[in-house]
């Protein structure tokens, strides 16, 4: 067989093919046509090997590698993509993959808790002794403006703020918030230490503020404030750092295999850590910006609350997706 | 051979070619979106003007969504590109060609945090230069490639599959191996597109074949072999 009636004895199939995977506008292909997309696709495989073998001319080459590749794209695309799909397939991947994964990870989680809440607990317990150590960790501005938003008898946070503001500042925790989420991940690239940096200013920055304002007896205000949305939200920071700590890790000890190997294989699991960390952020931030703000409530309601969604949070993360899938 | 081309082994039993792209294409893909980003970003405020203090809350959301899941949302749901992508006829693809999803798009997109420090993308492009397949970080870690795409509408029509044969075919004066034959082939298929001057010089390149023949009658002896070749078994 020459070339000419090589392809003359294909052509039907191959252009049957490329017409059931690139149908024109407003063209549905028959169900008979996409069933036979692979076995046609197998085919064309052989045809195009042949046809490489034999030195046929580079426009039919061309063209059944651009077929191949588009066969290839639709045959293994739709596995490899794994489209969430479904609310069904997203909700399953929160309440199950995630909780399991997190615990999967527990060493990069204790870790990254400790690089936070290390700095914060001692931050608030140095600064009970010695107050005047925050303007070491904290320029006099920031805490002039954060005593002042704090300040009993301030009526700024008060029963004044109205839907509007609650929804702007939405919009900034989430900006803010989840952008941070995020950078602690990517901080990772530079073998960890830009997570661990996060993690400890983080804490740092926390535990002088929160220090500081129990000191000068304010923590009335900020501590009825916080308690609502700290749970999620500092875990979802733990979380968050806990990927970057990942990535970082998979930099500094690949073990047996390749950095760019390792860096897949915990990059992946890094990623769902960080979905969830980002769900977490985003939670808070609806506390933070409906409930939080609600200075008409009494402070021990506001702190009931608070333990109670830290409970949730935490036996979410102990107790979810045991079962497996 | 030093090139930009991956190929990829399929569990078909054939080898597909990725045209793997550098980071010049990649930065004007970069650049389309960005402007395309910045324009959106700028109108934002007088979309969400009306409504007070609670559209600069949706201002802020939008921005994060604009500036974070943006390219998420485009290579997973857009067969890999984004509008600056498509428009280069980029696309992001897993490793083994296949089109990028969920976690792997999310991956290299929020690594894109790392990929842009210090300024410029200066870890991503030393990144790209140092790697075989100008992967950046992000893509090391989620383990995708950029490829070049075959552009939907190709400024120059691809050639009549098959020309017919013209002229009577000539066996060729010396046997020739089958990478010749395939360089013989592809004059002739190429040789409408060029001036009969151009088309002359490179015939003469073969002069073996042409047992001293010169200018259009080199030309058409080239034809006629190739004419011959076709029709080999």
């Amino acid at each position: 067989m020459n070339e000419i009636e090589f392809a003359a004895k294909h052509e039907r199939e191959w252009s049957a093919l490329a017409r059931t995977l690139d149908p024109p506008k407003g063209e549905v292909p028959s169900p008979a046509d996409v069933d036979e997309v692979p076995r046609r696709f197998r085919r064309l495989a052989g045809q195009l090997a042949i046809a490489r073998d034999r030195q046929y001319r580079t426009s039919l080459i061309d063209r059944l590698h651009a077929l191949a590749m588009s066969a290839h794209f639709a045959v293994h695309g739709a596995r490899a993509q794994g489209r969430p799909g479904t609310v069904a397939a997203l909700w399953h991947f929160f309440v199950s993959d995630f909780p399991a994964e997190a615990r999967r990870q527990w060493r990069f989680l204790a870790a990254a808790a400790l690089a936070f809440f290390g700095p914060f607990l001692g931050g608030i317990v140095a600064l009970q002794f010695f107050p005047d150590f925050v303007y070491y960790l904290v320029s006099p501005d920031t805490l002039a403006r954060i005593q002042s938003m704090y300040a009993p008898d301030n009526v700024r946070l008060g029963a004044a703020r109205d839907a509007d503001s609650d929804v702007m500042m939405f919009g900034f925790y989430i900006l803010n918030n989840v952008r941070i989420d995020l950078q602690c991940l990517a901080g990772g690239a530079f073998f960890g230490l830009g997570t661990l940096a996060a993690l400890v200013g983080n804490g740092m920055f926390l535990g002088a503020i929160s220090g500081y304002l129990t000191q000068i007896g304010y923590g009335h205000t900020f501590w009825g404030f916080v308690a609502g949305h700290s749970a999620p939200e500092l875990l979802g920071l733990v979380l968050a750092g806990a990927s970057g700590l990942m990535i970082g890790y998979a930099l500094v000890a690949p073990g047996r295999q390749t950095r760019v190997a390792a860096l897949r294989t915990r990059g992946r699991s890094a990623a769902t850590l960080l979905y969830g960390a980002a769900l977490m952020t985003t939670g808070a931030a609806v506390i933070e910006a409906f409930w939080s703000s609600r200075v008409t409530l009494p402070f021990e309601v506001k702190i009931a609350a608070g333990a109670v969604v830290a409970l949730v949070v935490v036996t979410f993360l102990a107790l979810g997706g045991r079962r497996g899938p | 051979m030093i090139d930009t081309l991956r190929p990829v082994s399929l569990p078909e039993g054939v080898e597909i070619t990725l045209r793997l792209a550098g980071p010049v294409a990649r930065a004007r893909a970069w650049l389309i979106d960005f402007g395309l980003r910045g324009a959106i970003t700028l109108a934002l405020p007088a979309a969400f003007s009306w409504m007070g203090r609670a559209g600069m809350g949706a201002l802020w959301i939008s921005i994060f969504l604009l500036w974070e899941l943006y390219p998420v949302f485009f290579e997973v749901l857009w067969d890999g590109a984004t509008p600056g992508k498509r428009a280069c006829n980029l696309a992001v693809v897993h490793g083994d060609g296949t089109p990028v999803g969920w976690p792997a798009s999310f991956l290299r997109n929020v690594m894109r945090w790392a990929d842009m420090l210090p300024v410029g993308y200066a870890v991503g492009l030393t990144a790209m230069l140092l790697d075989a397949q100008f992967r950046r970080l992000g893509d090391l870690a989620a383990g995708t490639v950029v490829v070049h795409r075959d552009p939907k509408n190709p400024r120059i029509a691809p050639r009549a599959a098959a020309p017919a044969p013209r002229l009577a075919p000539v066996a060729p004066a010396i046997s020739l191996t089958p990478l010749e034959q395939r360089a013989v082939l592809e004059y002739a298929e190429r040789r409408p597109g060029w001036s009969p001057e151009r088309a002359a010089e490179l015939a003469e390149v073969a002069a073996p074949l042409l047992q001293g023949l010169t200018g259009g009658e080199a030309v058409a002896r080239l034809e006629a072999v190739a004419a011959g070749l076709v029709e080999r078994r």
